[in-house]
């Protein structure tokens, strides 16, 4: 598998072993692990590595008033707690995922957007149970969500292999029970990824008072349009009889504005709903995701009051 | 004859041009497919874009469509239906039509007489609104005008079907000289090959409309038990057992039935016989007691089956119960060893075939027996009568015909008179020559002899006795047929018989002059083909059934006219075989040939095409490639002159020469010519070739010799230089082209003016110019000096040509080559189509 320039590893080589780690992490030394979620406990600290600036509607009682006595700034030392929080994650299995073709993917040296999902859903899944979250899986095909068996990031570690033994294609016996999506509209849950390509439009059936970030996965053959034939016809199963030449797609990047319009289209819709929008490809780098699932705005302030 | 035939649409039309035009449609259409691809993102995209239609007008490539037009059309053009329009009716109705009842044995197994009677009763009817119609059937010779309609219920009701055999030619050519005004001919008869097979009816169809009327509708003929043939038991045979032959038309069942002979109403003899299914004939022997043999000339056999028999007449079966063979004795002298050569032995073949018993003699010796019941006399020049005329007086049981035959070359017809004369003339003796016999030298004196004797003429026209091919006399008292023929009974050219026509010949001269067996049975019973041939037979009507009738074979709808039938309109003719000459199908099967090349070029187009799709640099590297195969695979052009020289020591310069050359003539000499120590192969590869010795030529080995001279024979042109008249090679040369001549060069020999006029060629000593002829050519050319070195101008001091200039010599020269390039081209006149393509 090809790396991407200077011989970055690439999201299609994405394992579930790669380490996400928040960046709160690295300096927040705490007994206790517990989870991701980031709890401030209100209560004064001397510790300078839990000071931040004031902000208008913060307890008096948090000032360092020492502090503001030698540099006149409202420095304000909390303690902070980390809690183990509720992860769902949501993995679109609709037939628009299961493209690249696997021989056109291998010719290319890509992998298909599916893939490419499990890959990430499984990394998650797996980094979430190694900080002590409550994980949970769902395949989401047609109007069901299956739940997929994992308690464990052994579990995690177990599925990555199984699935990557057969090419990333899902089995009824490796799912447990189906639900009808609606009913995750109450669901609750600290973080909801929601990963999937979108072409099925903004779901309306996450309950928007978690946070929920879509991780959009597109193939990098549908951001980069330079690879098409000219004289071949492209056709999408959905809408017959619409066949577009090459050369027309091509023709004053028609293609390429018309993703754009739509991926600024799509944003707009899900931002009106929910919060978080990250877009990804197979020729995304590794420590790219990473970077930007470390950022801590992705993992909330929530329990702030 | 097809000028009256149209050509009307039919569903084959309608189904070759739908194809075609959706054969075309989807040419232009489907043809070129784009590759297609998925991408799933277009569904969530709304793009302004040009769809790409599922179905692409595409031009399609010339050539296989010019060949697939072409093709269709001609499938269209040959899928027409031929038909004969009807619009004609007025010319139809104007016409004299005459219709012909067919009533052979064959027609009997479709219809009863009397539904025929009714049936030709309403043929006529409907026939009778034109201008003149008759009508004729087959067991009578007789012309019949439709006011004699009455007659047709005693014609064919009364009388029925005939034993006979009818031949539906024949007749038809009866009927035309007896009313050659008849323009349409309806002939009302099954399709039986027995009947049909002798009508070439597409010949007659320049003159007479031949229609054919079916009788058969749909009944399917099964079956038809029939006696083929009865042996009666010869003399010497022990057991007196007859042989019969029973057959039948079909097979697949089994059936049996009895055979027994019926004599006056009383049954003798009675056997059975089965057929098991898949025999179709038996042969049995049956033994028949003396009382139904008793009084009787001819015994009658009847069959008995109780399984379905299509044919009755067929089952009874006529037979002589004492008949002998004819016999035939042919007294001649032979020319000579070889039989060809011998006049009577075609004659003798052709009576064997007509299934006579012959017997030659080379002269008659007193005590020879002429028991024949025919015998054929040669009369050979300077022979006396006695060699070859048969002393009978009387017809006895066998003397019925004599034949008297005149050999070739014949000076004297006195013998030959004076032999037929005694038998005109008898009871009376004849004693040597009579007067009127005497000094007749030619034919013509021989026939007006024997005329005014009162013989008849037999053959050649009417009121041209000359041109007779016999004449025949029967004499009453003596009960003898003579037949004193004028010519010998010899196929050649100067009689006009050929070896087919001899037996035919002979045939119709019995039907003509019938052999009767008087109280003896001769041959077999009657079993008459042709009705209308043999109208005054005795037994007609008790004739055996033809073989062909009974089998009921069938000649194909194609082979027959076009049938006739009544439509509510009128008269509806329907050829089957229009046009059949014209046949379309070699044409059909081309085309397709072409339709599958160019498909099959399209096809490997389009592979080759798909292969290499996209990739521009293909037609660069194919164009540089046919570009690179032209020039190292191509050879340069062939066509040059140059000298071809073996033996000369240095090479000549040519610069005068070839410019001397050049400006005379258009011919271009090369400046280099090939040169070659000895002949070889390379030597042989041109079409001329100097040597320099003749030395050189007599010291070849045996196997180049050979080559030489098949050079030579392949018209190849040889020049031997410095030639003294000695050594053998002449000699050796003449060995192996025999039919070659050596001579010398004649002053109005091609050489010499072949372009310059030369007046001489120049001597060497008393040496000549010589040359081989052979093929209608020069082919080797001898001469005396070293004239090329006349023509360079490089003579050296001892040459022999001492007074020829070098003018003379290249005049020489010229002549020589234009003699190698072109023969003799003024006496060909090769260049007079372009003379007179510059005059014009």
């Amino acid at each position: 598998m090809s790396n991407g320039p200077i011989g970055t590893p690439l999201l299609k080589q994405l394992t579930p072993y790669h380490p996400i780690e928040p960046s709160h992490q690295k300096y927040v030394s705490v007994a206790r692990f517990h989870g991701t979620q980031k709890l401030n406990l209100m209560r004064p600290t001397r510790l300078p590595a839990n000071s931040r600036r004031y902000t208008h509607g913060d307890p008096v009682h948090l000032i360092d008033w020492r502090a503001y006595a030698r540099n006149e700034q409202l420095v304000i030392r909390e303690q902070n707690d980390e809690a183990s929080c509720k992860v769902l994650l949501f993995i679109d299995l609709n037939e628009s995922m299961d493209w690249p073709s696997s021989d056109e993917a291998k010719e290319r040296g890509i992998c298909s957007k599916q893939e490419l999902s499990w890959r990430m859903t499984l990394n998650l899944a797996y980094q979430f149970f190694k900080w002590g979250d409550q994980v949970k899986v769902y395949a989401v095909k047609g109007g069901q969500a299956h739940s997929i068996r994992m308690r464990s990031q052994v579990d995690a570690a177990i599925v990555f292999e199984k699935l990557q033994g057969k090419d990333f294609t899902l089995d009824q016996a490796d799912v447990l029970q189906a639900r009808p999506l609606k009913s995750f509209r109450e669901e609750s849950g600290d973080l909801v990824y929601w990963i999937s390509d979108g072409f099925q439009g903004v779901p309306d059936w996450l309950n928007p008072r978690s946070l929920v970030c879509w991780l959009q996965v597109l193939s990098s053959l549908e951001i980069d349009t330079k690879w098409l034939d000219p004289d071949s016809c492209y056709f999408e199963v959905q809408k017959q009889g619409q066949e577009f030449m090459g050369s027309a797609l091509l023709q004053s990047e028609n293609l390429h504005h018309a993703i754009q319009g739509w991926l600024h289209k799509i944003t707009e819709e899900w931002l009106a709903k929910y919060t978080h929008h990250l877009v990804f490809t197979d020729m995304t780098p590794i420590h790219q995701y990473i970077f930007a699932l470390e950022q801590p705005w992705l993992r909330g302030i929530r329990g702030r009051i | 004859m097809f000028s009256e035939v149209s050509w009307t649409l039919g569903a084959a039309i309608f189904a070759v041009t739908g194809a075609t035009a959706a054969a075309i449609l989807l040419w232009f259409l489907l043809r070129q497919q784009k590759k297609r691809s998925l991408l799933p993102i277009l569904q969530v995209l709304e793009l302004q874009l040009k769809v790409v239609p599922k179905l692409r007008w595409t031009k399609p490539p010339l050539w296989p469509f010019v060949c697939f037009i072409i093709a269709a059309a001609a499938l269209t053009a040959y899928t027409l239906e031929p038909s004969e329009s009807l619009v004609k009716r007025e010319n139809l109705d104007l016409r004299y039509t005459h219709v012909v009842f067919d009533l052979s044995p064959s027609v009997a197994s479709y219809i009863t007489p009397a539904d025929y009677a009714h049936l030709a009763d309403d043929v006529l009817n409907r026939l009778d609104h034109k201008a003149k119609l008759s009508f004729s059937v087959s067991s009578s010779p007789e012309i019949f005008a439709i006011g004699q309609r009455d007659e047709l219920t005693k014609l064919i009701a009364q009388e029925g079907f005939h034993r006979a055999g009818f031949k539906v030619g024949a007749a038809v050519e009866q009927l035309l000289n007896l009313a050659p005004d008849i323009e349409h001919l309806v002939i009302v008869s099954d399709n039986d090959r027995a009947s049909w097979e002798d009508f070439n009816w597409a010949y007659l169809e320049k003159k007479v409309q031949v229609s054919w009327f079916p009788l058969q509708k749909e009944i399917i003929r099964s079956n038809n038990v029939f006696i083929d043939d009865v042996k009666a038991p010869t003399a010497s045979s022990l057991t007196q057992n007859w042989t019969v032959t029973i057959r039948r038309s079909s097979q697949g069942e089994a059936i049996k039935g009895t055979l027994s002979v019926d004599k006056g109403g009383k049954t003798y003899g009675e056997t059975p016989w089965s057929f098991d299914g898949t025999t179709s004939s038996i042969e049995m022997e049956v033994k028949l007691p003396k009382e139904a043999l008793a009084g009787q000339t001819n015994v009658l056999w009847v069959l008995k089956t109780d399984a379905k028999d299509d044919l009755i007449a067929d089952n009874t079966f006529r037979a002589w119960i004492n008949s002998h063979d004819r016999k035939a004795i042919l007294v001649s002298q032979p020319r000579g060893e070889m039989f060809l050569e011998d006049a009577f032995f075609h004659l003798k073949t052709s009576l064997d075939v007509l299934g006579f018993k012959t017997q030659r003699l080379d002269k008659i010796v007193p005590h020879n027996e002429l028991n024949g019941q025919l015998i054929v006399a040669e009369a050979k020049p300077t022979q006396p009568r006695s060699f070859f005329c048969p002393a009978i007086k009387k017809a006895n049981e066998f003397n019925r015909q004599i034949w008297l035959v005149p050999s070739e070359g014949m000076r004297d017809y006195g013998e030959l008179c004076a032999c037929a004369a005694s038998f005109i003339q008898a009871p009376k003796d004849i004693e040597g020559i009579p007067q009127y016999c005497e000094n007749l030298e030619t034919r013509d004196q021989y026939v007006s002899v024997l005329l005014s004797l009162g013989a008849l003429q037999l053959g050649g026209d009417v009121n041209s006795p000359l041109g007779a091919l016999a004449m025949q006399y029967l004499n009453k008292s003596s009960g003898i047929r003579l037949l004193a023929f004028s010519v010998p009974l010899t196929p050649s050219a100067t009689t006009g018989i050929s070896f087919g026509r001899m037996p035919l010949l002979l045939n119709s001269l019995f039907q003509v002059a019938p052999l009767e067996g008087g109280k003896f049975n001769f041959g077999k019973w009657p079993r008459i083909d042709n009705i209308s041939g043999v109208p005054n037979i005795e037994n007609l009507a008790l004739s055996n059934v033809p073989f062909l009738e009974s089998s009921f074979q069938t000649l194909p709808e194609t082979r027959m006219p076009p049938k006739l039938s009544f439509g509510e309109q009128g008269m509806i003719r329907q050829n089957v075989a229009a046009n059949r000459e014209k046949d379309a199908r070699p044409w059909i099967i081309t085309f397709l040939w072409i339709l599958a090349a160019a498909i099959w070029m399209e096809v490997m187009g389009n592979v080759i095409a798909r292969i290499f799709r996209g990739q521009k640099w293909v037609q660069r590297w194919f164009v540089g490639l046919l570009i690179a195969g032209a020039a190292f695979g191509g050879k340069p052009a062939e066509a040059q002159v140059k000298l071809n020289m073996v033996g000369y020591a240095k090479t000549p310069v040519l610069n005068t020469v070839r410019r001397d050359v050049a400006g005379r003539t258009s011919i271009e000499l090369l400046d280099l010519p090939k040169q070659n120590t000895q002949i070889n192969a390379d030597a042989l590869s041109e079409p001329w070739l100097w040597v320099a010795q003749p030395s050189l030529i007599e010291g070849l080995s045996r196997t180049d010799r050979a080559e030489l001279i098949a050079w030579l024979q392949r018209g190849g042109f040889l020049i031997v230089e410095n030639y003294k008249g000695a050594g053998d090679f002449r000699s050796k040369i003449f060995e192996a082209i025999p039919q070659g001549q050596w001579k010398l060069i004649p002053p109005d020999h091609e050489l010499m003016r072949s372009f310059h006029l030369l007046a001489s060629l120049p001597q060497c000593g008393d040496v000549g110019w010589e040359g081989f002829q052979f093929d209608q050519r020069l082919a080797i050319l001898l001469i005396p000096g070293d004239f090329l070195e006349s023509v360079t101008g490089q003579k050296g001091a001892a040459s022999c040509f001492a007074n020829l200039t070098q003018e003379g010599a290249t005049k020489i020269f010229i002549n020589l080559m234009m003699v190698v390039l072109t023969t003799d081209y003024k006496k060909d006149q090769v260049h007079l189509p372009e003379i007179l393509k510059r005059l014009r």
